[in-house]
């Protein structure tokens, strides 16, 4: 009795863990910001040096 | 007598005019440096750059702070303050033998210092990564989509942009992403559209964070689409965009 308990308590802490959205943990925990943000906003700064008049100051571009 | 006093004081006044008028034509105004220096620095324009220099020189105006010294070289200190708003804003330290920017410092809303650059420039990121485009580059043409043009982008409707701001074009970015730029010459709006495909939002809260450097961000979702709105403007004019994407979808 005592080692179904203990297996099921086992299954029922790996099920939670399969539903907690560990990606977004992570994320939140290096910049408060998910991955997802940090990828737009870098898209959106790469936008602003080579679609406005930055791209004819800037060298390289 | 006093015929001959007449015809001397209007020679003396021709003169003064005359040494007034090439003093003024010798001293370059800030417009015109500006000018140069996006001339100089593109040798052949495409349509894209040929838009978003008259884009720039319609919604900023240009004042001549004075002179400096960067890296030893003398530079015209030159602000562009944007017609529409106060803010953001930009001021350029131009060679004035060569016409090339030397520095440049760049505000955000808020008077936030988010940028100084003294070139030569090496490129920044927000995290060090590499780019993080890929896939096609498409560029529309010029669309004021200001109330009346609803047939911008497939995907929504905006209702009104900031004024001075023009559609410039869509590119594919990852994991299904599309991104629409807006720009008024010096700074860009970009608003990122992605069609729920696998059952899993990328962006699960709905909100506005600032990041520094970057701007304000609006995250939503309509329906089956989720979007993100990033820019660094007055946040007013900023909501009306994020309010009318989430109007119509």
């Amino acid at each position: 009795m005592k080692r179904i308990g203990v297996a099921l308590i086992l299954v029922l802490f790996f099920a939670a863990a399969l539903f907690v959205d560990w990606q977004s943990c992570f994320d939140r925990r290096s910049n408060n910001l998910s991955a997802s943000l940090q990828r737009l906003a870098r898209a959106h700064v790469d936008a602003e040096n080579r679609l406005t008049i930055a791209r004819f100051i800037l060298p390289g571009r | 007598m006093n015929t001959r006093r007449m015809l001397v004081a209007l020679v003396v006044f021709c003169v003064a005019a005359a040494a007034a008028w090439t003093r003024g034509r010798s001293q370059v105004g800030p417009r015109r440096l500006v000018v140069e220096v996006l001339e100089s620095a593109n040798s052949t324009f495409s349509p894209v750059d040929r838009k978003l220099f008259q884009l720039f020189l319609a919604n900023y105006r240009f004042q001549l702070l004075g002179e400096a010294v960067i890296n030893g070289r003398v530079a015209w200190v030159v602000v562009a303050k944007p017609k529409f708003r106060k803010q953001p804003c930009r001021q350029f330290w131009i060679d004035s033998k060569q016409r090339v920017v030397l520095a440049f410092k760049d505000w955000g809303c808020g008077s936030v210092l988010k940028r100084v650059e003294v070139l030569p420039y090496s490129r920044q990121q927000i995290s060090g990564k590499g780019s993080p485009l890929r896939g096609s580059t498409s560029l529309g043409g010029d669309r004021v989509l200001c109330g009346f043009d609803y047939s911008a982008t497939p995907f929504y409707r905006l209702a009104c942009l900031p004024k001075g701001f023009r559609y410039i074009g869509r590119r594919v970015i990852g994991s299904g992403w599309h991104q629409d730029i807006y720009s008024d010459g010096a700074y860009a709006v970009s608003v990122f559209t992605r069609f729920l495909r696998s059952g899993r939002w990328e962006n699960r809260n709905s909100g506005l964070v600032y990041l520094a450097g970057v701007g304000f961000i609006f995250t939503g979702r309509q329906g089956t689409v989720e979007y993100v709105v990033v820019g660094d403007l007055p946040l007013p004019e900023l909501r009306v965009i994020q309010e009318s994407i989430g109007k119509n979808f």
